[in-house]
């Protein structure tokens, strides 16, 4: 393994987290609040990254157990610095909190330990989604955009960070297309703020949201949520952006090359589209009893349903409390996630289509062995390797669920609790269901939980494999 | 540039990667999934499955916005048909490769006819390579540049060389009129850019540019020339064979060709009729004796099989023939073996690939881009050899090299005026319409200018 090139890579990756916090400093001098975490933090994460850069490369090549291994190493060491402004101005005084929030900001889950934000200061609410917005799109996909390292092997890291069963090139370099990704990315939230604002949503605020939105985080500045605000226009332009950013950003690239046929006969995007629409209405008939008339259950299911598949976990009202057709329907939803190539979570709506396509395929195969019956998506016949894997990654995608949901029973809570705590995390939505529901928070749980639910965040964004490879002894053995 | 490049094969991939680190947006087409998934790990490059001579996938490719098309897939029909298509469909260039003899002979025809641009043949490279090698018989290497005019030659000082234990500047001093610039020497696998105070040892492989008749002269001097090459023995008669028999045959030397096919052997006695043609193997030790391998000048090897192709050199090389030349198909043997033992080595991808991006450098200059017409790289690409065209007025022009501060790890090694090559000095300068031949460790240089440290 190459050391050396691993460690430039999390150099940089410090010196982006410094200037990221700068911002934040800036916004406490307005306010007139103490930038004293804030500064030490920067300091501490430049300090690491000098220190890391003064191991120069020998060789500039990176391979793919290179690229895993620092994209996860990237994100631990990036939210075990990130903590420190919530630890160090005592917010959030023990470190497993401000580690588990801080993971949760990153990975955009947006689950939280603090009973109520708005007794938090503005920088750290606003360091808060900026955590949020970076790792949304990826944090090595920015370094890429602006500072590169070597250019031929770069894929692995890009492998490794963007989320969905292949990583497509759609321009030939590299850094173009981080760059153009970064465009569209700062491109809508630029638009979400102005039309935040335009509906009477305090400029902060506007801000705060906009950054938790793109990034489909959830993170919001009030106890609430954006239920806080109360007002249709917010929740349908939040709702609509969420699913926006949601969608494959590949589709925003053809649009860009003008090639608008190609971008509107996306089958992933086509489906997301369409179980986002079944389960709106659906959900909006199941709980019509409690908010009386159909307009009104129109609009909350839109904003749940929105919030929930593409992983933000923003709520309008406590979901809570709905029925069990529409609770269990947003579990579903929850798994599925939102689609490929978006900074959305989940199993991926691409993964869903061959995994069903795939079982299409062995029952045809059962009636006439003879036959052949190829896996096609979006005109094209996919790989049987990829078929396979999508396959792989949903069993272990379970598997982590399930393992995770265990280790929160241990502390006292019933299934639903537990099983919605661990889909919330690893599908990096927030908020679950019951004890950690949209009304109540994390805190309640051990520090156990909390840890073994921040590394299920992390297996989540990163898509399982990265993570796992960093356990295993092998990864480090220096002989064979 | 924008560039479609169809064929992931090994000469498609070695252009794909030299392209791209030149910083051109390269689109590779190829209908094997394998190679395509190869080709994006490995390089910074967009890749697409599918039929490079299909219209929809071109269109797919992006060709009507591309500036050029390069087919290298396996067939040279699919090659001219790809550049045909993807010429209506609106490509401004074309490059395809042509290996067929037949087809190559009717070069003109498919450039003026098909409209295709430049039409190269790895193994006429390679067959070119290997004859500028048997030309200068004491260098490991020759490249050539400015069409001819000037080569850098590649050679190692023996033990007891007059250059051994020589510091760089009694260079000039001991050997008078017939002074080269020493542009680059390889000591321990390390290139360095030599100063003055340098001194050359035993074993160093040393590099030199200036014109063929500078270098043989001064290689007289050196007391480094070897006899020229009069008769020389071919193993295996591949397409290279046939096109460097050729050659040789017509620059009267006699060449001996080795085949173990018979009937292929036939094929080759009509194609070059003064060549001798044995049919046998040629790996077995027992023939090559026979067939006077230690009288021969010089012995090349070229089969399909690199593993036969090392091991026959090693032995020439033992038997203590004077040039031994090797062609390996792939990279992977090269570090492999000690390359003092196999002599020579060429390989048809890499000169394929060197043909293909200086014809594109060519184009990039011609729009001013950059300066450079032709590259080579050395010593495993640690070193190049840069060819600079200075065709618009630049800052380090017309003032004289001694004023100037060229970067440490950078030297000019020869500037070609009219026909004349120049060995600069101090008080020389650079010209408009000079070419300027320079040795640099630094990779990425685009313009004349870069070469200077302000």
């Amino acid at each position: 393994m190459n050391h050396r090139i691993i460690a430039q890579v999390l150099s940089r990756v410090m010196f982006l987290q410094a200037a990221l916090m700068l911002p934040c400093i800036l916004v406490a001098f307005h306010y007139r609040e103490s930038a004293f975490a804030l500064a030490i933090s920067l300091l501490v994460a430049l300090a690491f990254g000098a220190f890391l850069s003064l191991f120069k490369p020998k060789r500039t090549d990176l391979y793919a157990r290179d690229g895993f291994v620092s994209v996860s190493l990237s994100w631990i060491l990036m939210s075990v610095v990130g903590a420190l402004p919530f630890v160090i101005s005592g917010a959030i005084p023990s470190f497993f909190d401000a580690f588990f929030e801080t993971v949760s900001g990153f990975t955009t889950t947006g689950s939280s330990i603090i009973p109520n934000v708005e007794h938090i200061d503005k920088s750290l609410l606003l360091w808060r989604s900026t955590t949020q917005w970076i790792g949304g799109m990826g944090v090595l996909v920015f370094i890429m955009a602006v500072l590169p390292l070597s250019d031929h092997c770069s894929i692995h890291l890009m492998r490794a960070e963007v989320p969905g069963p292949v990583f497509g090139k759609v321009v030939p370099k590299m850094r173009t297309q981080s760059a153009i990704s970064y465009l569209i990315y700062i491109g809508l939230t630029v638009l979400l703020i102005i039309m935040l604002v335009l509906g009477k949503m305090p400029f902060f605020d506007a801000v705060n949201h906009a950054l938790t939105t793109a990034s489909t985080g959830g993170y919001s500045t009030k106890a609430l949520s954006v239920g806080h605000f109360n007002s249709a226009y917010i929740e349908i332009v939040i709702g609509v952006f969420m699913l926006l950013f949601g969608a494959n950003f590949s589709i925003y690239f053809l649009m860009l090359m003008r090639k608008f046929k190609a971008a509107f006969t996306n089958t992933e995007v086509l489906t997301y589209i369409g179980l986002a629409g079944f389960a709106w209405i659906t959900i909006a008939i199941n709980i019509q009893r409690l908010y009386g008339d159909f307009a009104t259950s129109l609009r909350h299911s839109f904003f749940q349903v929105s919030s929930l598949m593409t992983s933000t976990g923003f709520s309008s009202v406590n979901f809570d409390v709905w029925p069990a057709y529409s609770k269990w329907m947003l579990i579903i939803l929850m798994f599925i996630g939102a689609c490929s190539s978006s900074t959305g979570g989940g199993i991926k709506v691409s993964r869903m289509i061959m995994i069903v396509k795939g079982i299409r395929q062995e029952i045809l195969k059962m009636l006439n062995p003879r036959s052949t019956v190829p896996v096609r998506v979006n005109g094209y016949t996919i790989d049987k390797q990829t078929v396979h894997s999508a396959f792989v990654f949903f069993a272990i995608y379970l598997i982590v669920t399930f393992v995770a949901a265990t280790f929160v029973t241990i502390d006292g809570f019933d299934a639903e609790t537990s099983l919605s705590a661990a889909v919330a995390c690893i599908s990096n939505i927030g908020p679950g269901l019951g004890a950690v529901g949209p009304a109540v928070n994390f805190s309640g749980l051990s520090d156990l939980s909390k840890l073994i639910l921040s590394f299920t965040m992390l297996i989540g964004r990163l898509e399982i494999f990265p993570v796992f490879i960093l356990f295993l002894p092998r990864t480090w053995r220096k002989s064979l | 540039m924008e560039i479609v490049l169809v064929g992931a094969g090994r000469v498609g991939h070695a252009i794909a990667v030299r392209l791209a680190e030149e910083g051109h947006n390269i689109t590779v087409v190829d209908n094997d999934e394998e190679r395509v998934e190869y080709a994006t790990s490995y390089s910074d490059v967009m890749a697409m499955s599918g039929n490079g001579s299909d219209y929809t996938v071109l269109i797919n490719a992006g060709i009507n916005k591309a500036d050029l098309i390069i087919a290298v897939t396996s067939d040279d029909a699919v090659n001219m048909l790809c550049c045909l298509t993807a010429k209506k469909l609106g490509v401004k260039k074309a490059v395809a490769r042509v290996r067929t003899m037949e087809y190559f002979r009717q070069m003109v025809f498919l450039k003026d006819e098909l409209g295709l641009s430049l039409v190269f043949n790895p193994e006429k490279e390679t067959a070119s390579e290997i004859s500028r090698i048997l030309r200068f018989p004491s260098a490991a290497k020759v490249d050539s540049f400015a069409k001819g005019r000037a080569e850098m030659v590649e050679f190692t000082i023996a033990e007891g060389s007059p250059l051994a234990n020589l510091p760089l500047h009694m260079l000039s001093k001991k050997l008078g009129a017939h002074r080269l610039l020493i542009c680059a020497v390889e000591r321990d696998d390390e290139v360095t850019i030599p100063k003055g105070d340098y001194i050359l040892r035993a074993d160093d492989i040393v590099h030199v540019v200036a014109s063929p008749g500078q270098i043989s002269s001064a290689f007289k001097v050196w007391g480094i020339f070897k006899r020229s090459v009069k008769n020389v023995i071919i193993l295996g008669g591949s397409r290279s064979a046939l096109y460097l028999g050729t050659e040789l045959v017509a620059a009267g030397i006699r060449v001996k060709i080795i085949e173990l096919d018979e009937s292929h052997c036939k094929a080759i006695k009509e194609i070059i009729p003064k060549a001798d043609v044995i049919y046998g193997d040629g790996t077995n030790p027992q023939l090559l004796l026979e067939e006077g391998l230690e009288t021969a000048d010089a012995f090349v090897t070229l089969t399909g099989n690199d593993q036969d192709n090392i091991i026959t050199s090693m032995f020439a090389n033992r038997r203590g023939v004077g040039t031994v030349i090797t062609k390996l198909n792939d990279e992977q043997f090269r570090g492999m073996v000690d390359l003092h033992e196999i002599g020579s080595v060429v390989s048809p991808k890499n000169a394929a690939a060197e043909a293909v991006s200086n014809y594109v450098r060519a184009i990039a200059n011609s729009l001013a881009i950059s300066d450079i017409l032709a590259l080579h790289k050395f010593s495993n690409g640690d070193a190049e050899a840069l060819e600079f065209s200075i065709m618009h007025s630049a800052d380090h022009i017309d003032v004289p090299l001694k004023l100037l501060k060229i970067r440490q790890d950078a030297m000019i090694g020869a500037i070609i005026r009219g026909d004349d090559c120049i060995i600069p000095g101090g008080e020389d300068k650079v010209m408009l319409g000079d070419t300027v031949i320079a040795v640099t460790t630094r990779s990425g240089i685009q313009k004349f200018d870069d070469l200077f440290e302000d």
